[in-house]
Parts: C-alpha cells; structure tokens; sequence
C-alpha cells in the first residue's frame, strides 16, 4: 500500500513538474496540399519554433473550408497558418471568409517581388527591344489575378498585352517554354531565378536587382510596377494576452539562419524589414481586387 | 514501405483482378487507395504496372479454363484458349499465352528504349498547349466512338461527367450551377469540387459490377484443369509460335498509344490478322487455334508499357485506370510529366521492375494454375457484391480521415440512382469525362485567350 501511496505521489509531483517546463505550444497549419511552397515553408518555420524551444507540429488542413472547420474546433493547441495576398483574395471569392483583424494578423512573414521573364533562347537584352515592332504579345499569369490588369500596360506601351491564364507557377513557366505565350508574369521565386530554359527580366522591386531593372522605370506608368505578394501569419486560436510574445518569436523565426537565407535567396524583403504591416497588407489586396486600379 | 513491397502487393492483387471477372485493373487500383495515398510516385507507378501486368497472366487462364474474360483484353483467349481446353490441350493454351506475354512485354521495353531518344526533344514540344489539346480530344473522343452501343449515349454520359466535374470549379458555380441550385450552404466543400473517391464507386464500380453480375454467376467447366507436360515441351511448342508472338508485340506496342482501347483493340486486332493470315494459309485450327492466341496474349502485354508512355511524358491518362492513377497522384500533388519521370532517371527503375514484375508473373501463374479448379466453389455474384460492400466501406473510410464521412456517403448516394441507370451504358466515358474535365478546361480556357482575345 505505501508503494502505491508513493508512486502515486511521484506520478503526481512529474505531472506537476513537467507542466511546469512545459514547452509554449505553436503549431503552423497549412491550408493547402503537401508539395507547394505553403507546406515546404511550414516545415521551415515548425522547424525553426522547435529550435526556439517551442512544441510545434505542422497540420494540413488542405483547403479553406477544411481550415475554417480546424479553426473553430478548440484543440487545446494554438497556432498559425501562412497565408498570401493571393490566397486571401481567391478565399474571399469563393465565400470562404477567414477575418483579418487585430486578433488574427499576427505579423508579415515576407514580402515578394513580381517579375516578368521570357525564354532563355530571346535574342534580346531589355524590355523596350522585346516589344520594339510588335503590336501582341501573350503574357502567362496566374488565373486569380483580376481582369483588366494589363489596360494601362498596352495603352502605355501600345503593344497590346493578352493575358492567359495558368493554376500554379509551375504551369506558367510551363506554357512559356513550350511556346503557348510569349512573357510570363508571376513570382519572383528560387524556381524563376534558377530556371535555365527562361531569363527575368525585370523585377517589381523598387531598385534593381542583379542587373534587373525594376519595373517601376520600365513600365513607370503601370499600376502593378512595385506591386508583389505579401505573406502574413494568421493567428488560430492563440490567447490574446499570447499574441505579443508570438509575433516577437515569429520575428525570431524570420532572423533565424536557415529562414533568412531562405528569404534572401529569392530576394524577399522580410517581414521585420516592414513597417506598417496591415496597411502594405491592405494596400497589396486593393490593388489586386481592383480598389487601386480604379484610382489609377 | 519500400518499392519491393509495391511490387509484390500489386502483382499479387493484379493476380487477383485478372481471376475476378468484372473486377479488372480500374477497380482494383480504387480499392487499393488505402495503400497508395502515401506512396511516392515511383511506387504509385510500379504498383499500377505491377497490376496491369500480373491481371493479363491471370486473366487468360481464367478465359481459357471458363470461357469467362477476366479482362476484356482476354476476349481471343475465350475463344481460341477455352476451345483448346475443352480439347484436351489447354495446359498448353496457358503457357503459350503466358511465355507471348512475357516476350511481348520485352518486345515492347526494347520498343521504347529505342524509340526514346528520338522522342525526347519531340515530348518538349508536347506540353504546348495546342498539343495538348489535340491529345485531350483524341482522349475523350475516341472513348465516345469506339466504345459502347450508341455513340449519342456516349456524349450524353461524357456530358454528364464534364457537368459533374465542374461542380465547384471556378467556372461553373455562376453560370452551370448557381448557388441557389447546389447546397453549398449545407456541403462548403462543394466548392472545392466532388471529390473523385465516392464519384468512382457510384458511377463506375456499380454499373460495372451491376453489368458483370448479371453475365456470370459461377465459374464452370465441363472437364478440370491438368498439366503432365514438362516445362522444356512448352517451350518447345512455344519456339514454334515465335513469329506470331512477334507480329502480335508489333501490333501491341504501336496500337498501345490509341488512348482507352489500347490494350483491348491491340489484342483482337492481333488476333483478327493472325486468324485471317492462318486461314488464307488453310492452317487455322477451328477447335482452338494456338497461333491465333499467342499473338492477341503477346499483343495486350506489349500494350501495357506503351500505353503507360503518355502518362509518363506528358500527364496525360489515356486508359481509365491511369486516369484514377493520375488523380491519386494529383491528391498528393505529384506533378507527372518527362522531368519528372524520365529526365529524373525513374525510367530505368521501371524499366527494370518491368522485366522483374513478368518474370515473377510467368513463374507465379505456372504454379498457380493448379489451383484454378478451386474456383468452381466459389460465387462470382458473391465475390463481386464483397467488392461492392469493401468499396462503401472504403469510401465511409477515406472521408472520415478527412472528417468528411458524412459529405463523401452523401455524394455516394446521391449518385447511386445514376450509376444504376449507367449500368445500360459506358460508364468508362463518364469517368474519363470526370478525371480529365480539369485538363480539358484549362486547355481550351488557353486556346481561346491565345487565339481569340
């Protein structure tokens, strides 16, 4: 009997101990499949949390209304899901409404350039000579991006820009080498910059980059010149009084080692690197879903 | 699990597709999603080779004892094989059948291997998307008129797989399916499209079973099988039949391409020109014609790799199996095309479990055709409703790990009434429709931005 008395009081002072060291929970949910960038970055990110000491898992949800389901269950464990500019806009347009407020938009992962590329076998150096004599061209882009995006590009230029639309970076680079289209629009990516069978000519930083001229003296007059994709870390769960402390070891995660090589890789301007987060965040939406376009 | 195990488990399953007449190598690849939705994609890809290869074994002794095909590649089989064995011969029926299809099998990997290196710089040329398109037509159309009793019905069916494919698409929910139409308030996940699972069950696995179970009901034969040759005789009378099993190897591997019917058409186009070649000669045997079935047995082996070439190089599906395939491998966002597949260096482990995969078939189904007697005891009608029975359950089990067993069992019955009627058509047509509506949309949504904007 006083063997079990003993164990008993044991088993109860580990419990009480191990909560005590227990580690901070934070898991990053990911929304989507498991190959594209959302799951490879989750990954980084989880991985980078445990070395800050926290107990992180990674969780695919798949889709938005699979998260919303995730989102509104109380699993005991708080965390946070990657979620683009992009992704919010074709959310909202598929009535699967995920709020962003105060509560929910933790901080900025990243912010990433657009760029415009053409193959590799262009016997041209710039954009003014890839134009020069032609009155079409065919510029591959992603199928979420709002009509009417290229207007002021072809009246500007008087070349007109037809856009074809393509589901996933991939297919975009895809159909350009193949021959369907003749330029392509799409993220300034570690699968753009490395792709030998395409050259990027110019990117939407606001200065050069590697002897890419920015959009914004190519086409000065375009609207989407400086416009490229912002990467926030939507909260799932996580308490209110949390909220400061997981921004901050967020914005540890984006000065760990291997998430800003990551980052500095593909050219991306780190989230710590911006000011005024929700408002770039907001402004990027408006002029994807056509706010800015109207006041251009 | 490591890809020996891909291996083994489809050959053996594939083994048991070719015996069960109905169950064929599409449903069988649904029923194994259990096992393949963490796979990689070499061992997506070995396993289904695994188990086209193995059912054609299987298959033509099934067609020769019974008279039963249990693939419909096995049709010459039922005719030349069942009238050897009734003759007293048809030990030699099966391993002649058996040795075709593994020369056939070699014929057609030395086919590719020597057709690759100039087909390379051409498969770039095929991701275009005008190519594409001409191949997605080819797809769908030659499934509406070569196969079936009406090709209007046909179109009606691939329609109604188009519709239901577009179900949650970008497309559709304003101008095919309003909101006010489909309950996307009661299944959100509407808007993600019907997922592919409960969609097969109902609309191809039923109708098929409903069709098999109302052709046969038990396996019968009026003598049992026996075997008192010595493996050097089958040989010796198969060295005789060479020529024929390298005329139906051709025919096998050139046909493959012809996208759905390949291995079907490749098989009785062979056999149709043996036949015809043998009684202009006035040697065909009118009690079962050796020859004449090599050839068809050798040809639908041949097929099997080279039908599988399109998928590799280019992602697109032309049997219906691959196009289920092809939608596991896009549930796990495996992107298949010649970068993937050859120019990764995958071709040469396919290549080499190809050889090991016939290899195993032949030395497995030698044995194993004692046995085939065993069958008489056992229900068709009741090996098929099993089948019916473990797919429901599978489809309440994949929906429930999603926490979606309610959404997937009511996609199942909803559409439980359509397969039923499907069980008078060509079920094959709707799910192609289905499987390939993506890619055809996507496709001519390409077209016409390029060439009419």
């Amino acid at each position: 009997m006083t063997k079990i008395k003993l164990m008993i009081i044991a088993m109860f002072f580990a419990i009480i101990t191990s909560n005590a060291y227990s580690k901070p929970i934070l898991d990053v949910i990911v929304p989507s499949g498991t190959s594209g960038n959302a799951f490879a970055e989750s990954n980084l990110i989880s991985d980078a949390l445990k070395d800050l000491g926290y107990d992180s898992e990674v969780v695919v949800t798949k889709n938005c209304v699979n998260n919303k389901a995730y989102m509104a269950k109380d699993t005991g464990r708080p965390g946070v899901f990657l979620r683009d500019t992009g992704r919010y806009v074709k959310d909202e347009s598929r009535n699967c409404h995920v709020e962003v407020n105060d509560k929910t938009f933790v901080s900025v992962f990243y912010k990433r350039h657009q760029t415009m590329c053409v193959r590799a076998d262009e016997p041209f150096t710039n954009m003014a000579d890839f134009l020069k004599d032609k009155k079409k061209v065919t510029i591959a882009n992603t199928a979420s991006l709002i009509d009417g995006i290229y207007d002021d590009l072809s009246n500007d230029t008087g070349v007109k820009f037809v856009r074809v639309d393509y589901n996933g970076s991939k297919k975009i680079i895809k159909g350009l080498v193949a021959g369907d289209t003749d330029l392509m629009y799409s993220g300034f990516t570690k699968r753009e910059i490395n792709n030998k069978q395409i050259k990027c000519v110019t990117t939407s930083a606001k200065t050069s980059v590697e002897g890419r001229p920015p959009m914004n003296e190519v086409f000065p007059n375009w609207h989407l010149n400086e416009t490229g994709t912002l990467k926030y870390w939507h909260a799932v769960n996580i308490p209110n009084s949390q909220l400061a402390t997981v921004k901050a070891d967020l914005n540890k995660v984006i000065e760990s080692k291997t998430v800003s090589t990551y980052i500095k890789k593909a050219f991306m301007t780190p989230g710590t690197a911006i000011d005024n987060q929700k408002k770039a965040f907001w402004d990027i939406v408006g002029v994807l879903t056509g706010n800015k376009l109207a006041s251009k | 699990m490591d890809d020996t195990l891909f291996v083994v488990l489809g050959t053996l399953l594939g083994f048991v597709s070719g015996l069960v007449p109905g169950v064929g190598n599409t449903i069988m690849i649904v029923m194994s999603y259990p096992l393949l939705k963490d796979a990689s994609m070499l061992q997506m890809l070995l396993y289904y080779l695994a188990i086209i290869s193995s059912s054609q074994f299987s298959g033509s002794i099934i067609a020769t004892v019974f008279g039963v095909p249990g693939e419909s590649s096995s049709l010459p089989a039922v005719v030349e094989g069942n009238r050897m064995f009734n003759r007293g011969v048809g030990n030699f029926a099966i391993s002649n059948a058996a040795l075709g299809s593994v020369l056939g099998s070699f014929v057609a990997l030395v086919s590719v291997y020597l057709v690759m290196p100039f087909a390379i710089d051409l498969i770039k040329k095929f991701y275009n998307n005008n190519i594409q398109i001409i191949i997605l037509f080819l797809a769908s159309t030659s499934i509406c008129f070569l196969l079936g009793k009406s090709v209007l019905q046909n179109i009606f069916v691939f329609s109604i797989g188009i519709l239901l494919g577009l179900i949650g698409t970008n497309w559709s929910p304003y101008f095919v399916f309003l909101p006010e139409v489909m309950p996307y308030e009661t299944f959100p996940l509407l808007m993600h499209q019907i997922p592919l699972f409960p969609v097969i069950v109902a609309l191809y696995v039923f109708p098929t079973l409903l069709q098999t179970s109302s052709m046969f009901s038990t396996y019968t034969a009026r003598i049992d099988y026996e075997d008192k040759n010595s493996f050097y005789e089958h040989f010796k009378e198969f060295v005789k039949h060479i020529p024929s099993s390298l005329r139906g190897s051709a025919f096998g591997a050139f046909i493959g391409l012809v996208p759905h019917i390949g291995a079907n058409v490749s098989s009785n186009i062979s056999y149709a020109i043996e036949k015809k070649m043998r009684k202009k000669a006035g040697t065909y045997h009118d009690r079962g014609d050796i020859k004449c079935l090599v050839s068809a047995e050798t040809a639908n082996n041949s097929t099997g790799l080279v039908s599988l070439l399109p998928l590799l190089l280019i992602g697109i599906p032309i049997t219906v199996s691959e196009a289920v395939l092809l939608s596991f491998m896009e549930v796990k966002s495996y992107d298949i095309n010649y970068e993937t597949t050859v120019g990764a260096g995958m071709f040469q482990d396919i290549a080499l479990w190809f050889i090991i995969i016939n290899g195993a078939c032949f030395l497995m189904a030698w044995p194993l055709v004692r046995y085939v007697n065993i069958l008489k005891k056992i229900s068709v009608k009741q090996m098929l409703w099993g089948t019916g029975i473990s797919l429901v359950g599978l489809t309440y089990y994949l929906g429930s790990m999603g926490h979606e067993e309610f959404y997937y069992m009511t996609i199942l019955l909803v559409l439980a009434p359509l397969g039923y009627w499907l069980r008078k058509t060509e079920p094959m047509c709707l799910i192609i429709a289905f499987v390939l509506q993506d890619k055809l949309t996507a496709s001519l949504g390409i077209f016409y931005q390029i060439h009419f904007t």
